[in-house]
């Protein structure tokens, strides 16, 4: 059930009949526009993204991180919530993928093959992973580090950027988690009707 | 800021803060017929458009995301308009090794407008911490006397439970509570095999109509704020009552300085910073309740210096500053394989938990002397900043592999939290920064701050207790503490659960307390002081129901002296 239609419920049930009409309005307004304009990531940095984000979170059964515009999302936080020396850091990493490319195949992350974008991959990952391990080994994981989400290694920023983006976009939210908040009512621990096709 | 503008006007009282204190006092003391001005140093709120009631992440270009891309620091976006850790222009200091974080609201109707509405009454023995072994002090109340006020609060501003008789957590006057979720019922279940009392939480959200409130309609998010103010805060439901008698002037953007006071030793007004056009402007009252929030408030006593009063007003004792508690948090997560491929249920519910643990060793002896409870949620909820971090972070991979992963784990996970009762010790306390002042030359607090080995013990026992619940369920606690480092047993730095108390403590005794049980302080009796300062101990059971039923208590009191004339 879409929320609209939610929203439409409770109106019609009367749960909600003190909802002024601007919410609506209010509410359309925070779509993020259908044709978004790159403001930070330059075409080239944005190719490797989408390439990055698409390995990460390819498609399966439901649409990919691309499908789900993480891209624009990213270029959203960059260009919006990240302060100077982060956004830095982040551009900064992205050249170093190529970099790292470049050394390995002598091309570019987005001319490599699968393959190759794969090896880079792994290499990011066990490197971070490493990392963690070696962190963990020193005592803690309550440290909040995770609120500092722009901030540490690249490719654990990336990753979790990525991640937070998938999973917060409709496709993320209901397609692959098949996740539902249906406000109006409340049933307990009772397995849902099954659906009405609206 | 040469120039200062006096108000023509006395008003009755000059109230400063509008959150669950100040709005309490607002409503009582309009309501009994007095003249009052609030002063609100953040700006007004309108909920339809600052709230953002049913909105899916997607629905925002950020995701939820705070400037930074940062999920916790000061909540994310989608909460409630209503404070930051750290606010531009208004510093506060910490003393080496404290690191204490003050989490600080401005804005009509304060943290009300976010907090997690629990609302647990204080139990009698919480009011005889001393008599009990010695350790705090005893409040110059009894639970007797606060009942009546409990009741009220309540009946007034809603809250849902259940009668359970049990010691530590005394029922109240409760709506019905809404179901418990599946994964609720599953913690239950572990808790009845371990002896554990898991009850209906009791928070303060309406499952009925209430005074022309809506009930609750389980979108599940009310931290965002709630548009119907079916959840309670002081904005939507202590203040529209106070305006419509006609008698409340409400000014925002106004940062309290100082209390004046007159040449008989009273108050006799406030001074304080217009924000807009940063200009000093006065007034007079004929008396001043102070409920600006537990340490804002002993900024403003102990700032407010003058012949008569060379520490601050109201600080004879010295006490203003000292006594400082914030409650004992220690978190971690157990994984449930079991719920891997859970279906949806409707069991959204309120935002928060339906049950929780209250305080159940009570009747053993225990290794350390204070009591806490337990909160826990989790299952499928609304994806957000962060959520998936653990994923990122504890599984290495990209790929098909990871997005199986993470919808195999999505709602694996359930959290526990535990709060619990420190008690005050001499390290911990906050003054005047003698260096530090903010954008309009108030000098800002320093906060010094320890945890002992009661607190400490009590983390521990969180601890061993939340693996003890995750492993008789099945599940494989994840959270790793270390006895070292900066976070002994998980637990959390001092301020960060945000429940700040006893800055200006009630007592019988005028030389170790600021104010008496009417919340009036000993030395100027038309001061009082209403938001967390007097609680002389702070259980285990959030303050702001206690703070609101404290602040009726003490404004029903005020409206007695007021007809007198003893103001």
């Amino acid at each position: 059930m879409q929320r609209r239609e939610a929203l439409r419920l409770l109106m019609a049930g009367g749960v909600l009949p003190a909802l002024p009409t601007n919410l609506f309005a209010f509410f359309q307004g925070a779509h993020p526009a259908s044709g978004y304009t790159l403001r930070t990531l330059n075409p080239h940095q944005n190719d490797t993204v989408v390439a990055m984000i698409d390995q990460i979170i390819p498609a399966t059964d439901t649409p990919s991180a691309q499908g789900a515009r993480v891209n624009e999302f990213i270029d959203v936080i960059l260009t919006e919530w990240a302060d100077a020396e982060e956004r830095m850091n982040f551009l900064d990493g992205l050249a170093g993928v190529d970099k790292q490319t470049n050394d390995l195949f002598g091309k570019n992350f987005v001319d490599a093959s699968p393959a190759q974008q794969v090896t880079l991959l792994r290499s990011m990952d066990e490197s971070v992973a490493a990392q963690r391990t070696r962190r963990m080994r020193h005592g803690n994981t309550i440290p909040e580090e995770r609120d500092k989400q722009l901030r540490g290694e690249f490719f654990n920023v990336f990753k979790g950027i990525t991640v937070h983006g998938y999973y917060t976009s409709e496709i993320g939210f209901s397609q692959e988690l098949n996740l539902q908040i249906i406000p109006g009512a409340q049933h307990g621990c009772a397995p849902l009707p099954a659906e009405k096709k609206a | 800021m040469a120039q200062v503008i006096r108000s023509p006007k006395q008003y009755d009282v000059c109230i400063i803060g509008s959150g669950a204190g100040g709005g309490m006092a607002a409503k009582v003391l309009t309501e009994g017929g007095l003249n009052c001005v609030l002063l609100e140093a953040g700006a007004n709120l309108n909920p339809e458009k600052d709230f953002k009631m049913l909105m899916w992440p997607y629905e925002s270009p950020h995701r939820g995301a705070g400037v930074g891309g940062h999920a916790r620091e000061n909540f994310g976006e989608f909460l409630a308009p209503n404070g930051a850790w750290q606010i531009e222009g208004e510093p506060y200091t910490s003393a080496p090794g404290a690191n204490f974080q003050w989490f600080r609201s401005r804005i009509v109707g304060g943290r009300t407008n976010h907090w997690g509405r629990i609302a647990l009454r204080f139990a009698p023995i919480d009011f005889k911490s001393a008599t009990r072994d010695g350790l705090g002090d005893d409040w110059p109340i009894t639970y007797d006397d606060l009942a009546p006020y409990y009741d009220k609060t309540e009946a007034y501003i809603g809250v849902f439970g259940t009668k359970e008789n049990v010691s530590s957590a005394p029922d109240g006057v409760f709506l019905p509570p809404p179901k418990p979720r599946c994964t609720e019922l599953m913690v239950k279940k572990a808790c009845d095999k371990l002896n554990i009392i898991c009850i209906p939480s009791r928070l303060a959200i309406i499952t009925r109509s209430l005074n022309g409130r809506l009930p609750c309609h389980y979108c599940g998010q009310c931290g965002r704020g709630c548009i119907t103010a079916s959840n309670f805060s002081s904005s939507q439901v202590l203040l529209p009552p106070a305006m419509k008698t006609g008698k409340l002037t409400l000014i925002t953007g106004a940062m309290a300085r100082e209390i004046l006071v007159g040449k008989e030793g009273k108050a006799e007004g406030v001074s304080y910073v217009d924000k807009a056009t940063r200009t000093e402007k006065r007034i007079s009252a004929r008396a001043i309740v102070v409920a600006a929030s537990a340490c804002e408030s002993a900024r403003l006593l102990l700032n407010s210096k003058s012949s008569a009063f060379p520490g601050g007003i109201a600080n004879s004792s010295g006490t203003v500053g000292r006594y400082l508690t914030d409650s004992v948090g220690s978190a971690g997560s157990g994984y449930f394989p079991q719920l891997e491929k859970t279906p949806p249920h409707n069991h959204d519910g309120v935002g928060g938990m339906h049950m929780y643990m209250p305080w159940w060793k009570f009747d053993r002896k225990n290794d350390f002397p204070r009591g806490y409870h337990i909160e826990f949620g989790g299952g499928r909820e609304m994806p957000g900043v962060g959520m998936f971090h653990g994923l990122c972070h504890d599984e290495e991979g990209y790929g098909a592999h990871l997005k199986q992963r993470a919808r195999q784990v999505y709602g694996t996970h359930i959290g526990f939290a535990g709060r619990g009762e420190m008690l005050p010790n001499p390290d911990t306390y906050c003054e005047i920064d003698p260096d530090v002042v903010d954008q309009w030359g108030i000098p800002a607090l320093r906060f010094h701050f320890k945890w002992s080995d009661y607190e400490l013990l009590q983390a521990k026992d969180m601890q061993e207790t939340f693996r003890a619940i995750v492993e008789t369920m099945g599940g494989e606690y994840r959270t790793k503490t270390s006895i070292h480092g900066q976070y002994p047993f998980g637990i959390e730095e001092g301020g960060k659960i945000i429940h700040e108390v006893g800055t200006a403590r009630m007592g019988a005794d005028p030389k170790t307390s600021v104010l008496n049980g009417f919340c009036q302080a000993h030395d100027v009796k038309n001061l009082f002081v209403t938001d967390g300062a007097p609680l002389v101990t702070n259980p285990d059971k959030n303050p702001t129901l206690t703070i609101m039923a404290l602040s009726w208590r003490a404004s029903e009191y005020l409206l007695e002296e007021a007809k007198k004339g003893n103001l």
